[in-house]
């Protein structure tokens, strides 16, 4: 019997431990599979911090980036869709005009000092991001056009605009700039106000250690998420940090060595973390052209078309795209990237496809013909173009590319490189012959911006392009209030930017995030850009 | 002695009225703008562009923004950073320990490092140690900062985990950056001591010591050593300088966010008052450096003594 129950003590020892490791290995996989885990910190890697968490006081990327958790705004971007749904509000209506909006807010959302969110904080914040004294950069640019605003009572909110604007919703997406403020701690805090933000957000402001990072704390009354959310309420991690290492080698040792859990990673970097189980990668199509040549239109050379044109034809694309960001891009088809609304399907077809005889013949026609030395000429005047880049390596080499590739077309280019806070202003004084720049869009209506005749001379129509006809278009897609009507207009200006070859688009790039492991529930929006509201931290 | 002071000082303001006019003028005269830098990268209107320009006053002619610089400037206001809408004496106080204390850092690596190197190389002239010590030192001249910091963080960070990669905390933040700092200086104190030392022990009251049967150590540090400090102590004093400049790139590499960062931050946004106020303090603390360097020759070597 003690022999018998002595032979059998140690075998049950054995299978109690097996159905215990058993237990102990479906709850580990219940937890990842299925329970997201509260706690943590999520660390996000950048490059260069904000100067200022004031919303209205900032054009800076890295502010907005953190604003955004930090704030709400009335209207949200379904990130499937990309349609624009009520957020803070819960609805809205807009008179048959096109000139008054009337928000219905959502009851019970609380500003992080506990004040509750009136209509009367937006009429505030509006008003303010609105007057010249506040030297507002982005935020009252965003609201132009608004004439008059009502709070009739704490949750209508009304809005007049002197125009129809049909991006004047898609606008008020942005939690970032045009988040409300709380009038309480604005004038209590004063020029401190942009060291210590006051949001409706998920997160609440902590900490900042200035130039190095910023640190924000779950809020625990948050219960206002957009419907598009599975997770309604309070976020899962304990705090966020953003911690900006603007050297580049340094943000990837970084991520390495698990010291930051999430960060974007240029293409030439990706070999380090993708077939590494430690990080997951993730991808998306850049929601902007990677890279643009923009030609000086004002110049007597790029004035003709069939130069321009020409100069599209000598550009190989799919060469830029395997040389500059390592084959991760598709080549750009007119001034809008497939990611966006508005995009033409068919700009494919009126694009110029790399054709040196095609380029030659046009550089013939144009009366440009092949010097003895092997550049073109005309009127005894040399071929010479000169290419003014920023000094970002992409960009250099970009230059260096286009310099051989209009070469082989008999066009002499030159180089030069400036810091981009010296690039810029040349480019905006029509002090160069071809510029490589990329943009970052989120609605086709950025082209006016850079298309219009009246965005230049101080404005980003770099080109100094002056065209009635996509000036015409550009307007219409403004106060074009159906949505598939206004992106017929923007597949217009495709094709007509696209033959008049104003510019010479050449990729839409990838874009590309690492995460370590232990960073749950990332979820991103079409454009690429990262939704936090679910994301878990595995502990 | 006073007089001695005086004149100092009167070089001091001289060289603060120099500073901030050439700065003022290479920042005004260069391409460049705020008002774009601000807007950052999302396109906005011209207009918002033109409203924002006209707010600054930078549409003021050159003559008038300088006079509303210069006569803030002698009340002692250096003005508000565009970007951080705050005081730039306030930023600057906030960054300036951080800077400081990565150049004590960096300072003490140089010190520690090239000048008993330095020493010790003299003593072993032309021997193998000497050989060593001096193909080290052209190595770290030769080695750029950069280059040198991100070495450090991929050998002691990523792959030994021993220090953190980057940012800011207690000392153990301080380490790979003071040494990646420090490090070129450390090459230059010991190849400078180390030809200070050989002249000194060439003089006749070093054969004298020794001919007194002197300890060889005691000729080589109390007799010797004092007076070849005297030259490698100045050039500590305008190592000071390439300090400063090393920081701008080593702060970036190490996320340290010292003064270096707000200047290069500066800058490439064109924040005007902030530059010209860090470049103003920068000067002013580069010219006490000199004039405490200048003192503490008197206490190496009293009979240098001070006339104006």
């Amino acid at each position: 019997m003690q022999t018998s129950r002595g032979a059998a003590g140690p075998r049950s020892v054995v299978v109690r431990f097996r159905l215990f490791l058993t237990l102990l290995l479906v709850a580990a996989l219940a937890g990842t599979a299925f329970a997201q885990q509260r706690g943590g910190r999520l660390v996000i890697g950048r490059g260069v911090g904000p100067s200022i968490l004031d919303p209205q006081k900032t054009g800076e990327s890295a502010a907005d980036e953190v604003l955004s958790l930090v704030g709400g705004s009335l209207m949200v971007l379904d990130p499937d869709t990309l349609a624009v749904v009520p957020g803070i509000a819960d609805s809205v209506d807009q008179s048959e005009d096109g000139l008054t909006f009337t928000f219905k807010l959502h009851p019970g959302v609380k500003f992080h000092n506990g004040d509750p969110l009136t209509a009367a904080d937006f009429k505030y914040t509006f008003e303010r991001a609105l007057d010249p004294a506040t030297q507002s950069t982005v935020s009252g640019d965003m609201l132009a056009g608004v004439e008059r605003i009502e709070a009739p009572d704490d949750l209508t909110l009304v809005i007049h605009l002197s125009e129809p604007n049909a991006v004047f919703l898609r606008n008020l997406t942005n939690s970032g700039y045009l988040q409300p403020l709380s009038r309480r701690a604005v004038e209590a805090q004063g020029a401190d106000y942009g060291r210590e933000p006051v949001g409706v957000g998920p997160y609440r402001f902590k900490d900042w250690i200035v130039g190095y990072s910023i640190t924000l704390e779950r809020n625990p009354d948050y219960a206002w998420a957009p419907s598009f959310l599975n997770n309604q309420g309070v976020v899962y991690p304990d705090e966020i940090e953003f911690r900006y290492l603007p050297e580049q080698g340094t943000l990837v040792a970084a991520l390495e060595a698990g010291e930051i859990d999430f960060a974007d990673v240029p293409a030439v970097d990706l070999t380090l973390f993708q077939d590494n189980p430690n990080f997951n990668v993730y991808s998306s199509l850049s929601n902007g052209i990677g890279l643009e040549f923009v030609l000086n239109l004002a110049d007597p050379i790029l004035s003709d078309v069939r130069v321009r044109q020409a100069f599209n034809h000598a550009i190989d694309k799919q060469f830029f795209i395997d040389r500059v960001v390592d084959g991760h891009g598709i080549p750009a088809t007119g001034v809008l990237p497939p990611s966006l609304p508005g995009y033409d399907p068919d700009s494919a077809s009126t694009t110029y496809p790399f054709d040196r005889e095609a380029a030659g013949a046009l550089l013939d026609a144009a009366g440009w013909t092949l010097g003895s030395d092997g550049v073109r000429q005309k009127d005894g005047q040399r071929m010479t173009i000169r290419i003014v880049a920023y000094t970002s390596s992409a960009m250099v080499l970009a230059s260096e590319l286009l310099q051989n590739q209009l070469k082989a077309i008999g066009v002499d280019a030159t180089l030069e490189t400036y810091d981009r806070s010296l690039q810029m202003p040349m480019v905006m004084d029509g002090d160069y012959h071809i510029a490589p720049l990329s943009w970052t869009y989120d609605d086709p209506d950025v082209l006016y911006f850079l298309y219009h005749s009246s965005q230049h001379p101080n404005g980003l129509n770099l080109g100094a392009q002056k065209d009635d006809d996509v000036d015409r278009l550009l307007e219409a897609g403004r106060s074009t209030l159906v949505d598939s009507d206004r992106m017929l207009v923007y597949h217009d200006i495709q094709r007509i930017m696209n033959e008049r070859a104003y510019l010479a688009p050449v990729y839409v790039a990838e874009v590309f995030s690492v995460a370590n492991r232990r960073v749950n529930g990332l979820r991103f929006n079409a454009f690429g850009g990262v939704l936090l509201q679910e994301a878990w931290i595995e502990r | 002695m006073a007089r001695f002071f005086a004149q100092r000082l009167v070089s001091l303001i001289a060289v603060l009225v120099g500073t901030a006019t050439l700065v003022f003028l290479m920042l005004h005269l260069t391409p460049g703008d705020p008002a774009r830098a601000l807007l950052g990268n999302r396109p906005v209107s011209a207009q918002a562009y033109e409203r924002l320009r006209a707010e600054l006053g930078l549409d003021a002619s050159l003559p008038t923004q300088f006079m509303k610089y210069a006569s803030k400037l002698v009340r002692g206001d250096l003005g508000t950073s565009y970007f951080t809408k705050r005081p730039v004496v306030e930023e600057v106080a906030s960054r300036f320990p951080i800077t400081v204390r990565l150049m004590l850092g960096a300072m003490f690596v140089a010190l520690a490092i090239g000048v008993p190197a330095g020493i010790a190389a003299a003593a072993r002239f032309g021997g193998a140690f000497d050989f060593v010590v001096m193909s080290l030192a052209t190595l770290g001249v030769s080695m750029p900062g950069f280059w040198v910091g991100l070495m450090l963080i991929l050998v002691f960070s990523v792959q030994l985990g021993w220090l953190p990669v980057a940012g800011v905390g207690g000392v153990a933040y301080y380490v790979l950056p003071a040494i990646a700092l420090g490090i070129g200086s450390a090459a230059v104190l010991a190849r400078l001591t180390r030809s200070s030392m050989l002249d000194v022990l060439r003089t006749d009251y070093i054969r004298t010591a020794r001919a007194k049967g002197a300890w060889p150590n005691r000729v080589l540090l109390g007799h010797a050593f004092r007076n070849a400090f005297i030259p490698v102590l100045t050039v500590i004093g305008l190592q000071v300088g390439g300090l400063l400049a090393g920081a701008v790139v080593i702060e970036t590499v190490f996320a340290l966010p010292g003064l270096g960062r707000l200047l290069v931050q500066g800058v490439s946004s064109r924040d005007y008052p902030l530059v010209q106020g860090v470049a103003l303090i920068v000067s002013g603390v580069y010219v006490l450096v000199n004039f405490a360097v200048d003192l503490l020759y008197s206490v190496i070597n009293p009979r240098i003594r001070y006339v104006a």
